[in-house]
This record gives C-alpha cells, structure tokens and sequence, in this order.
C-alpha cells in the first residue's frame, strides 16, 4: 500500500520529466510565434529526444528559420530531418530551395536526389537550378520531363522556358564600347546601355563644362585661373564620365541577371507554396 | 483520488493560479520579459479554455510593450475579447491598447480606447488614464483640452495649498502661448525658402544654416549675372545658374525636412516638461508613461 502510494505520488513528476515541449513549440510555430519558437528549441536538448522527436526539432526549427528568411540555417536544419517523417518531402523540398537561393546549388541538387521518387516538382525544381546555373543543356533535359500540364507548376513552367529563352538570346552590353562610345561624345555609352536620362544628362553637364573652358580660353587666355579651373573640372566630368560608362555597363549587366535570378527563384517557389499549403 | 489530490497540490497554489501561470509571473517581475512571453503563451496552449487565458493574453501584451514592440502588444491585446469579461480587466485591456497606440504615434486611435473606458477603478483613472489621456491630448495638439485635464488632475490629487500654488503656476506657464510647441508646416517653410534661398532653414530655427544658404545662393546668382554682363554667356549660364538650381531647390527640400524634425522634436520636448508635471503630481516616477 505504501509503494503504491509513492508510485501514484510520483505519476506528476514523471510526466513532467518526460514530456516534451515539442506540441507548445508546434503551437508556437502555427500561430507565427517564430523567435519564440526558436528560443524554446534552443531550450530543448536534442540528444535526449528519440528520432521522431530529433525529426520534428529539425522541421521546426528549419522552418522558424525559413519564414525569418534565415534560409541557410533554416536548409541546414531542414535537411536533417529523416526520410521517416511525415513531412519528410516538404523539408527536403524547401532545403533545397534555400540553398538554391543562397546560391549553393550543387548542394541543392544533393538534396533533391535523396528523394526516391522523381516527381514532377523534383524536374521543375531542377530545371530552375539549372537555368540559374545558366547550364542549358541540363535546363532541356530536366525541362523535358515536366508534365507542362500538372496544374500547380503550369504557369511557372511557361515561365521558366520564357526565362531560358532570354537568357540564351540576351547579348551583354560591352562596357569597352561603352567607355569608347562616351569618349567620342559624352553619354553616348550610356545610351548605348540603355540609360537615356543618364546620357542626356552626362551630355550636358561635360558638353557644358567644355564649352564654358572654351569661351573662357578664347576670351581670357589659357593662363586665366578660371580657364584652368573649368579646364579641371572638365577633364574630371569627361574622364569620369567615361569612366561611369563601364561601369554603368557592369552595373545594367549585373541588374539584368539580377532580375532573371529573381523572377527564377520565385517561379521555383509559388509551386512549392502551392503544394504544401503553406 | 490520490493522484487527483497530488496533482492538484502541484499545478494550481493556494491563489487558485496554475503553476505555469505563477513561473510567468515571476519572469515578467525579473524582468525577463521575452522568456514571460513565451511563459504566458504556454498558459494559454495548456489551459485554452480556462479563464487565464484572458489574463495571460494581456500580460503578453504587457510584456511586448516593455520589449519595446508595440505592434505586437497591440496584435496580442487586439486578440482579446472585451464581451463578458471582468470589468477591471476590460478596463486594462483598453489602456494597455490606447498606450501601445499612443507610442506608435497614433493619437486618434489611443483616444478611441481610452474612451472606450467605462467607470474605471480609481486608481487605474489616476495613475495612468488621466495622464494618459494628457499626453494624448497634447500629440493631437488640442492643448485647450490637456491645459484643462491637467489643472482638473492637480487639484483632484494634491492637496497641499503651497504645492497646488507651485505646479499651478508651472502649468499656466507651460501652457502659455509662447511655450506650446509650433506645428512647423512643410509646405510654408518650402515656400519660404522658394521666394527667399534660406529663409525656409530659418522658420525651422537654423538661421545659421539659412545665412548660409543665403549667401550660397546669392553668390552663385551674382556671379552668373556678372558673367553674362561681360558676355561669358556658357560661363554664366552653365556655372552660375547650373550650380545655382541644384543649391536652390535642395535648399527648399533641406528647408521641408527640418521643419518636420523640429515639429517632431518641439512636440517631444512638450511632453516630456508635461511629464515632470504629472510626476510632481503624482510624487512618484511613474512608471506607466515612461
């Protein structure tokens, strides 16, 4: 009678002993509470938790870390999680969607080949790595086993194409033409860039300051401070207007790819929002 | 029955609050308001249906606001339903919300809680309402309005007739014209500095900077007429009236942004001497208007 009344007393403290906070991290997560749920799985101590619990640590914290656009951390966790976890394809989907957005995406395709099955998001997600690895051949053949038809990817797919053939078509300005271009007439490079507001700008401010050195030198002399001042500040605007047309060039080039990485990334990511209701 | 009666010994106290509840009280008191928050939380995934609930929601709240994050104290204080609930506790829930308004700048929304308020405990109207309700006043610059709430509070609080006599004085002081805060319009100081370059700084109260101003843009306007006497038509067109139009409309621009800050920082400035005020008259620092 004696044992049993110690063993009842202790029914409390065991259950508290053993229970996980695992459902309360859950909620937290569900209702959006996301620094929160992170402190509390920092709380927990992995190694004691079975493996189902290590799974559902790894998803919940991998995807805490996703909607506060943590996203390597968040792949790092997500990528932990074992194939015997019922959400096991949403968190090798959305790892490999992180590191595709933080540009590692060999490690991306790692992720995607664990899958057993080789669905149609596994196709569109590769065929988006590859064309962001401007790999087109790769693009064709993933690209080539995508039902076009499956509804959640119909528009993106259409996108993705799109996007190959532009990249495959699109010709970078050269920024030594452009640099060329301006020294012959000012802003001529940047117009040449396709910033026109620039060009006409640059036009007249170094065209400008070339004719006030000129209307200077010719009514004051060439050893007329002002002559040399403004003669200074338009071989300053010239070189630099010149200068600012290389790099206007890069900088069009790098918006360009920019952009086209952009609209890829969130083409590869509708579906997978899509698909897994979130 | 036995682990009935164990059970009970271990999750609720004598005061009839959950252990959980008790661990989140204590961490709030500490100090430790984002471990509270996620304290109160478990109260309300453990007992969803309980009455604690309610309490645990605005003691959230509570804590987000002393965490700086008034957004979500407002979200978590907003999520509470005001039907059917303690009178006193409805009575909080509304100055929490009208406060969290109030330090977002929303003066027309603070005021809308607060006087959503019905036959509140005296001490809630005197400690934090009122001055509250001050302060509000005062951001939605009715100061016909916080001039009258605050001589109304002075005499319903003190009682001493040399006090009464020294922050009277100090409030009828505070309250004259000369010392209300301006509302530095945009639009004039722009206008200003569009008909004369600088004068727009000094309706913000930059004189130096609008001497300045001034100077720059005379200078580069005389030297582009002197230009052009002398036919120097490039030189004056190009180097006085070129530079000049970018001095002169940056000024304008420069004149709108520092007649905000000094609306801004005047309105600040008002409320803080107010607040000394109410600390005087309440004797005490109060810690709801910090």
């Amino acid at each position: 009678m004696k044992r049993l009344i110690i063993f009842l007393g202790m029914i409390p403290m065991l259950s508290m002993a053993q229970s996980s906070k695992i459902p309360f991290i859950d909620h937290l997560v569900k209702k959006g509470y996301f620094e929160e749920a992170l402190y509390e799985i920092g709380q927990q101590s992995v190694a004691s938790l079975s493996s189902s619990q290590k799974d559902s640590v790894y998803f919940l914290r991998g995807w805490s870390l996703y909607r506060l656009k943590e996203l390597k951390q968040s792949a790092e966790s997500l990528e932990k999680v074992s194939d015997s976890f019922p959400e096991y394809l949403k968190a090798t989907y959305f790892a490999a969607y992180n590191h595709t957005f933080e540009g590692d995406y060999s490690r991306a395709k790692n992720i995607l080949k664990r899958g057993k099955e080789k669905t149609n998001i596994y196709h569109f997600q590769s065929a988006g790595i590859a064309l962001l690895e401007k790999d087109f051949s790769a693009f064709q053949s993933c690209f080539a086993q995508i039902d076009t038809t499956y509804f959640p990817i119909h528009t993106e797919a259409k996108h993705l194409d799109y996007f190959a053939h532009a990249l495959q078509n699109h010709h970078a300005k050269s920024p030594t033409k452009a640099g060329l271009l301006s020294a012959v007439v000012p802003g001529l490079g940047k117009w040449y860039v396709g910033k026109k507001g620039q060009a006409i700008s640059s036009f007249i401010t170094v065209t400008g300051l070339g004719l006030v050195t000129l209307e200077n030198y010719h009514k004051r002399g060439a050893t007329d401070y002002r002559t040399i001042v403004f003669g200074a500040l338009f071989a300053i605007f010239y070189t630099g207007n010149i200068y600012g047309s290389v790099y206007t060039a890069r900088i069009t080039e790098q918006e360009y790819q920019h952009e086209i990485r952009n609209k890829i990334l969130f083409d590869l990511h509708i579906p997978l929002r899509n698909i897994f209701n979130e | 029955m036995i682990c009935i009666f164990l059970c009970g010994i271990f999750l609720t106290n004598s005061n009839g609050q959950s252990a959980e509840m008790q661990k989140a009280h204590k961490l709030r008191d500490e100090g430790k308001f984002f471990k509270a928050v996620i304290a109160y939380e478990y109260v309300v995934f453990k007992y969803p249906h309980s009455e604690e609930r309610l309490e645990s929601r605005y003691n959230k709240g509570l804590c987000y606001r002393y965490l700086l994050q008034y957004e979500k104290a407002l979200q978590e204080l907003q999520s509470i339903r005001l039907f059917n609930i303690d009178p006193t506790l409805r009575n909080t829930v509304l100055y929490e919300k009208a406060l969290n308004h109030f330090m977002l700048q929303e003066a027309n929304e603070a005021m809308w809680e607060l006087n959503k308020i019905k036959a509140p405990d005296p001490a809630l109207l005197s400690e934090k309402i009122i001055p509250l309700k001050i302060l509000i006043y005062n951001q939605q610059r009715n100061f016909t309005n916080s001039n009258k709430e605050l001589v109304s509070y002075l005499l319903a609080e003190v009682n001493d007739g040399a006090t009464l006599m020294k922050l009277g004085g100090v409030i009828q002081e505070l309250y004259q014209d000369k010392n209300l805060p301006r509302q530095y319009k945009e639009i004039t100081a722009r206008h200003w500095s569009r008909f004369v370059p600088g004068a727009g700084q000094v309706y913000a109260g930059k004189v130096g900077e609008g001497l300045i101003s001034f100077l720059i843009n005379a200078s580069l306007l005389s030297f582009g007429i002197y230009e052009l006497w002398n036919a120097y038509y490039f030189t004056g067109y190009m180097v006085g009236f070129g530079v000049m139009y970018k001095t002169y409309t940056g000024g304008m621009t420069r004149a709108a942004n520092l007649s905000k800050a000094k609306t801004h920082n005047d309105m600040i400035d008002f409320n803080n001497q107010t607040i000394e005020i109410i600390k005087e008259i309440q004797r005490f620092p109060a810690k709801s208007i910090e």
